[in-house]
């Protein structure tokens, strides 16, 4: 890394990323001048978008309203570092890091937020129509959907295809209700008969379990005394601390192969602001430091360098609707709302991304 | 000859699945084959209306303020103790009857059966009163670097759209317009227009020429009210569009995660196709005289079935409903 330092591109301009920050969102005017991107477009797309010298300018989200759209198609392509002057020859790349350095701050431009209103609206009033069990909860940390999801940068984030908005789909809901509650099962089962004494295996026992229907394989009576989480988790299902009773709730609530589930967890869409642009995004950094050990079974060293990789993520306290709705509607809600606050949902939980306050 | 032309305004994505493909998309949707276009399958369409106007039935009609779900529910509950009881053979044979007359009732009520035929166990007595056709493509939303996204359509859909208009006896009066390669149409207020052009995805179009209004009213028959797509509307080449419904729908890669691992399952990730919230589709309905049942005449039918949908608002089409996909805003036109 102390190498790269020593790169002219870099030298110059050291100081001042010192002074920087990795959290300043705002480029200093004129930096931009010094790099150049390059766009894999047709060249009459580039000239409707009036592009013609892309070292001059970028395109943002005022020349492309949808940020859904200008994330996939019109991704620049730059040098990591330094200046591209030919397209071809430089191996220009696209990532989050052009991505944070080019365009700055990335945010969803009013016309989209006012377009977005209307249909959060009628979003709003289907939720209400069906029935739905709903509530406007905020994040209490980042959160950030779909960071593995195919893109021309290294990570994503999800969005809705024709507004650019960050969302949380009714599958990731379920499926972090769905596996929060197998991991309480499996703490329920801790000692029983017939089950790994090893937790991930006896998640891993639990999930395959539930997945087929199969309540009859959890024993009547639990050796565990259930406390704290697992005492809410108990609670909340309602049938008393007998894993098979719970079993047989969990089964009719998610449904199996066979079976279809007894709750609709729908999407939850952030609450749109007032007026002008929407500011619900901030840029993350990953910095893995053991790149070849990772992804080559080197052994890990400290001759390895860093490779910073940098994402998107919506910021914390930004109010999302959530709903669920079907017969068994009530019970979902509740383990929704303990999932939510104690598992997270979305890329990251492990590190505390994606948590909700529940009040 | 009765007739309603029910528009479906995709409120959520939509997946009205056509199984398992061997492709780079594991569960595509519905297409027709001759134009490659999404489509709703009559059948499918049929069957969704059937089983929601089942509960709508079951939960709306009463007798003496008690809902026909719970009458029947109460009475089965009735012959189930009495069953348990000491009571004579031939009492337990009429008892079992009735059971499964009930039984039938709850999977197909009266109006339900004059409606929509009886259930598969009894489809030979008589047919239904209604014809479902095929729920076709009318609006394709389609990102856009000016408005966001656009209302996308061509003159081969509005040719259809007219043709079934008039099939169903409906006023078709606008004139399908003529759009050149590589042209556009867009209204004069238009919110994608910038310049002369619009720029739809990464392809540029030359604004040609006008929507004329007759042909957004036509639509407005089957738009749900509070949504308005005069400002968005594109007319492009029947290509263009083409390439839009086959290239620009929604590819979700879905994941199911090992609890023991915390990573991927084998086999666990699959991508899954759906049709992007914000479609608007549309379908004919060609009512007919009731058969059997409860209902006597194709007025009747028509005005209950007009009756439902406007009560029951939404609907919810194809697979993943328990993750909140499919709902449409249905609007009978």
């Amino acid at each position: 890394m102390r190498r790269n330092f020593k790169d002219s591109a870099w030298g110059n301009r050291r100081p001042d990323r010192k002074s920087r920050g990795f959290h300043r969102k705002v480029r200093r005017k004129g930096e931009s001048r010094n790099r150049n991107a390059c766009y894999y477009l047709p060249r009459d797309t580039l000239s409707a978008l009036e592009i013609s010298n892309p070292s001059e300018k970028f395109l943002n989200t005022k020349d492309v309203k949808n940020l859904s759209l200008l994330l996939d198609k019109f991704a620049p392509y730059s040098k990591e570092k330094g200046l591209v002057n030919d397209c071809h020859s430089e191996n220009p790349k696209a990532s989050g890091n052009v991505l944070k350095t080019l365009l700055g701050e990335i945010k969803v431009p009013g016309e989209a937020v006012s377009l977005y209103k209307d249909y959060f609206r009628l979003y709003e009033m289907f939720v209400n129509s069906i029935g739905a069990e709903k509530e406007i909860l905020a994040s209490r940390t980042r959160l950030v959907v779909g960071l593995g999801d195919e893109s021309v940068y290294e990570t994503s984030i999800r969005l809705l295809r024709n507004y650019g908005v960050p969302y949380i789909p009714g599958s990731a809901l379920k499926g972090i209700t769905r596996a929060w509650a197998t991991e309480m099962m499996a703490e329920l089962l801790d000692g029983a008969g017939g089950f790994s004494g090893d937790f991930y295996e006896r998640a891993g026992q639990v999930q395959k379990f539930l997945s087929e229907g199969k309540a009859g394989k959890f024993p009547e009576n639990s050796e565990v005394t259930p406390s704290g989480e697992i005492e809410e988790f108990v609670n909340t299902v309602g049938v008393g601390n007998s894993p098979r009773r719970i079993a047989e709730k969990l089964v009719e609530l998610f449904g199996t192969t066979k079976n279809r589930g007894k709750a609709i967890f729908l999407d939850a869409l952030p609450v749109p602001p007032g007026r002008g642009d929407w500011h619900l995004f901030e840029w993350d950094i990953m910095n893995p430091h053991y790149g070849p050990y990772y992804q080559r079974g080197e052994p890990p060293g400290d001759w390895h360098s860093p490779v910073p990789v940098i994402f998107l993520t919506v910021k914390a306290k930004t109010p999302f609707l959530f709903g669920v709705a079907g017969e068994m509607k009530e019970t979902a809600w509740e383990l929704l709302k303990l999932a939510i606050e104690n598992h997270g949902v979305g890329a990251k939980t492990t590190l505390g991304y994606g948590r909700f306050n529940v009040p | 000859m009765k007739s309603l032309v029910l528009g479906l305004y995709a409120v959520t994505p939509l997946h009205p699945g056509s199984g398992s493909e061997i492709s780079v998309i594991d569960l595509p949707i519905q297409r027709e084959r001759h134009t490659g276009f999404p489509v709703i399958w009559g059948q499918s369409l049929k069957g969704v209306l059937r089983s929601a106007f089942g509960d709508y039935e079951l939960e709306s009609r009463e007798e003496s303020g008690q809902k026909l779900r719970e009458i029947i529910k109460a009475e089965l509950l009735e012959i189930e103790k009495k069953l348990k009881s000491d009571i004579p053979e031939e009492e337990v044979k009429e008892l079992i009857t009735r059971k499964t007359e009930l039984e039938n009732l709850l999977l197909s009520p009266p109006m339900t059966t004059a409606i929509f035929g009886p259930p598969t166990n009894r489809a030979s007595e008589h047919a239904g009163a209604i014809a479902v056709g095929d729920a076709k493509i009318l609006l394709f939303p389609v990102r856009s670097a000016n408005g966001v996204f656009a209302y996308v359509t061509s003159p081969m859909v509005l040719e259809r759209f007219k043709r079934d208009l008039q099939l169903a006896g409906r006023n078709a009066d606008f004139e399908v317009p003529a759009v050149g390669k590589g042209k556009a149409l867009v209204t004069g207020n238009s919110d994608v227009e910038n310049n002369g052009r619009v720029i739809l995805e990464e392809l540029v179009l030359d604004v040609e020429d006008r929507v004329d209004e007759k042909v957004i009213d036509a639509i407005k028959l089957v738009l749900p009210e509070g949504i308005d797509v005069s400002r968005r509307i594109v007319i492009v080449d029947d290509d263009v569009f083409s390439t839009f419904v086959r290239l620009s729908t929604e590819i979700v890669a879905r994941v199911a995660i090992d609890a023991s691992k915390g990573t991927v399952k084998q086999g666990g990730l699959w991508y899954e196709e759906f049709l992007p919230s914000d479609t608007l589709l549309y379908s004919v309905i060609i009512v007919g005289n009731p058969r059997g049942g409860a209902l006597k005449s194709e007025e009747e039918v028509e005005e209950t079935l007009r009756g439902f949908i406007t009560d029951t608002r939404y609907l919810q089409v194809g697979g993943d409903e328990t993750v909140g996909k499919g709902f449409v805003l249905a609007k009978p036109g």
